[in-house]
């Protein structure tokens, strides 16, 4: 049985518990697999528990985050946020072994060549992606 | 009036030409002067000569003239004693009708005669010793000199001669007085000769010096008036250029510089013109583009929303909506499956709250300050009871909130229902979620002129931040958003915007986090039209 550990950086708290019930309702589909996950809400939350946490086999980042819990939000957040996280990820020797899978709903070809430039490993498009295909995608890539 | 009879003066005596042409009068003038101080001079010393030569001073014939100019004289014989001596002088006397004394200073060798003090027919003379002095001085002089004397209440004037040694007797000096009177009569002939020749000769300079000089200050007068004109605008301005010499010159140089000021003038218009045209289509076309960049702006903006805010609650609901086509819901017990249910309806509640919201904030952005207001004589007191009866009255009871009304007489103002109906919703919405504990107070003002609504609650309140950018679009506070997760970010945007169109005014106070807030809502009593 092989242990899968995923953190799921997301602002939108449907979209985390979609995920995580995701996970409990399609995670026996996938034998010899099991699942933990966890999630974070913004790029503050995300760096402290990536330090914390560096043991993590996949991460599923979103791109337009907010920095962190206080003020105000402009519900359109910076992109750049997210490519801190990756940025920051791949720069650093003990996640050489995570996986970035990019979530976002940015589907813009820059978008994408600029993360796979910063080295994310996978690309994929929320509001065109069902959970089902989130996590198929998820398995392949840690195969 | 002044400024016109004033400006050709100036114009003179400021005017170089003129400077130059009086100096040279002046240089002739005194020069003329000058001429005419020395003629006067010689003139008179030739009329004191005149005297001493036709004086025939000794009028018999002891006396000779020897020489030309210089009355040199000798007598001969000497006379033997004074008498003789003073005869001779008296003679001498009659003889002149000019000279009207005469003192005689003789030597014979061994007498030195001196008749005196003039002999002027009655005054005696006496005989009297030369001292040495006196005698050298009169050898040293050899010149015929004069002046004037004051003798016997009458200007005289005293010539003296000198006479050297001749043959054997020795006159040493022979010194006449001569009448003013008759000096004068013929010193007027010379003053009537040199008036005669110098008048004539002075109008001669002034109209030599006149009839070079005009011919140079016109010129020069034209030229200034042109560069005037120029100086005002005219560049239409030509100047004489008859004459060949500098100044001739220098309006031929003048009249093709104007010429060339006027082409560049009238290329420069041409050239400003065409500019301004350029700017004004390229302003156009600005104008244009910065309408459309406008337009694209704000579509762009609702773009990037609708792709993060209504695609979140579309992308929860698909995804939930497959649990059930994979038969994944059933697996779940069933707590999880009402939570699941919860969510779908919370995730279409958001989609509907956003794009109501949405499509609310796009009208009123549309229709701004042209917005088509229905107004009415609005009871505010009932208005808001009514709102809270039907909307608000059931969630107070369930979270156990207090509702308080504060309003007395504060009648009626001329407003739009349906704006107002919205923007007294939307704060009571926001009061009645955003308060756990305690409760919601609407406190009503009137003046003369506005009426004042306060929405005070016991809710999360706003810190500093918060109060800035509340009224912007699509903007949630944090703690709004953990206490209620759906939400556009547009509720307090739009009711900003609304009431504007009723042309009032909107402000919120809070002591911060967890302190509570207080909207304050000021709105005019008589709508007045734009």
């Amino acid at each position: 049985m092989k242990k899968i550990k995923i953190l799921f950086i997301e602002d939108e708290k449907l979209l985390r518990t979609l995920f995580e019930d995701s996970i409990a309702g399609y995670g026996d589909q996938y034998p010899g697999y099991s699942f933990e996950s966890d999630a974070t809400p913004d790029l503050n939350s995300a760096m402290n528990y990536l330090k914390e946490n560096p043991a993590m086999d996949i991460i599923v980042l979103d791109l337009r985050l907010p920095v962190g819990e206080t003020g105000m939000v402009e519900e359109v957040p910076e992109k750049e946020n997210g490519f801190t996280i990756l940025k920051y990820v791949r720069s650093d020797m003990k996640f050489k072994d995570t996986k970035v899978m990019v979530f976002t709903n940015l589907s813009d070809p820059e978008t994408k060549g600029e993360a796979e430039t910063l080295g994310a490993d996978g690309f994929m498009v929320k509001s065109k992606t069902l959970p089902t295909e989130l996590l198929e995608k998820i398995i392949s890539l840690l195969k | 009036m002044n400024e016109i009879i004033q400006k050709p003066k100036r114009f003179i005596f400021n005017s170089l030409v003129f400077k130059i042409s009086f100096f040279v009068t002046l240089i002739l003038f005194i020069s003329l002067a000058v001429f005419s101080f020395v003629f006067v001079v010689s003139e008179r010393s030739e009329i004191l000569k005149d005297i001493v030569k036709n004086g025939e001073v000794f009028a018999h014939s002891t006396v000779e003239k020897i020489y030309g100019d210089y009355a040199q004289y000798y007598i001969h014989p000497l006379p033997e004693d004074f008498e003789t001596f003073k005869q001779l002088t008296q003679t001498t006397l009659n003889n002149n009708k000019d000279v009207i004394g005469v003192n005689l200073i003789a030597f014979n060798g061994r007498i030195l005669f001196d008749s005196g003090e003039f002999i002027t027919g009655k005054a005696t003379s006496s005989e009297r010793k030369v001292q040495d002095s006196q005698l050298l001085q009169i050898l040293a002089s050899d010149t015929v000199s004069s002046r004037e004397i004051y003798q016997n209440n009458e200007w005289v004037t005293e010539i003296v001669v000198p006479l050297t040694e001749v043959g054997g007797g020795h006159i040493l000096s022979m010194r006449y007085l001569v009448s003013n009177t008759s000096l004068n009569e013929r010193m007027n002939e010379i003053y009537k000769q040199i008036a005669l020749t110098v008048i004539p000769l002075m109008v001669l300079i002034i109209l030599v010096v006149v009839f070079f000089t005009v011919p140079l200050i016109r010129p020069i007068r034209g030229l200034t008036q042109a560069v005037e004109k120029i100086r005002g605008g005219d560049l239409n301005v030509k100047i004489d250029t008859k004459s060949k010499d500098e100044i001739g010159q220098l309006a031929v140089n003048f009249n093709e510089m104007s010429e060339e000021l006027k082409k560049l003038y009238e290329t420069l218009e041409e050239k400003v013109r065409m500019r301004t045209r350029e700017l004004e289509n390229k302003n156009q076309e600005l104008n244009k583009l910065n309408k459309e960049l406008e337009g694209l702006k704000l579509k762009t903006e609702f773009l990037q929303i609708i792709n993060h805010q209504l695609r979140t609650p579309i992308s929860a609901i698909r995804g939930y909506l497959d649990f059930w086509k994979t038969g994944v819901y059933e697996k779940f017990p069933p707590q999880k499956q009402e939570e699941i249910k919860g969510n779908i309806i919370s995730a279409s509640e958001q989609l509907a709250i956003i794009v109501n919201n949405m499509i609310e904030a796009l009208q009123l952005e549309a229709d701004g300050s042209v917005a088509k207001l229905d107004i009415s004589d609005i009871d505010i007191k009932g208005l808001i009871e009514e709102i809270y009866k039907v909307d608000f009255e059931k969630k107070c009871i369930e979270k156990k909130l207090f509702f308080k009304l504060n309003a007395q007489d504060v009648g009626t103002i001329q407003s739009d229902r349906k704006y107002l109906t919205a923007i007294i919703s939307n704060l009571l919405d926001n009061a009645f979620k955003y308060t756990l504990q305690g409760g919601v107070e609407i406190t009503i003002v009137r003046d003369n002129t506005t009426i004042e609504i306060r929405v005070k609650d016991s809710g999360i309140g706003l810190n500093e931040e918060d109060k800035l950018k509340l009224f912007q679009k699509f903007v949630r506070s944090k703690t709004a958003i953990k206490i209620s997760p759906t939400g556009s970010g547009l509720g307090l945007y739009i009711v900003k915007k609304m009431t504007d169109i009723l042309h009032g005014k909107i402000n919120v106070m809070s002591n911060g986090t967890d302190q509570g807030a207080t909207f304050i809502i000021k709105l005019p009593i008589h709508h007045e039209k734009n």
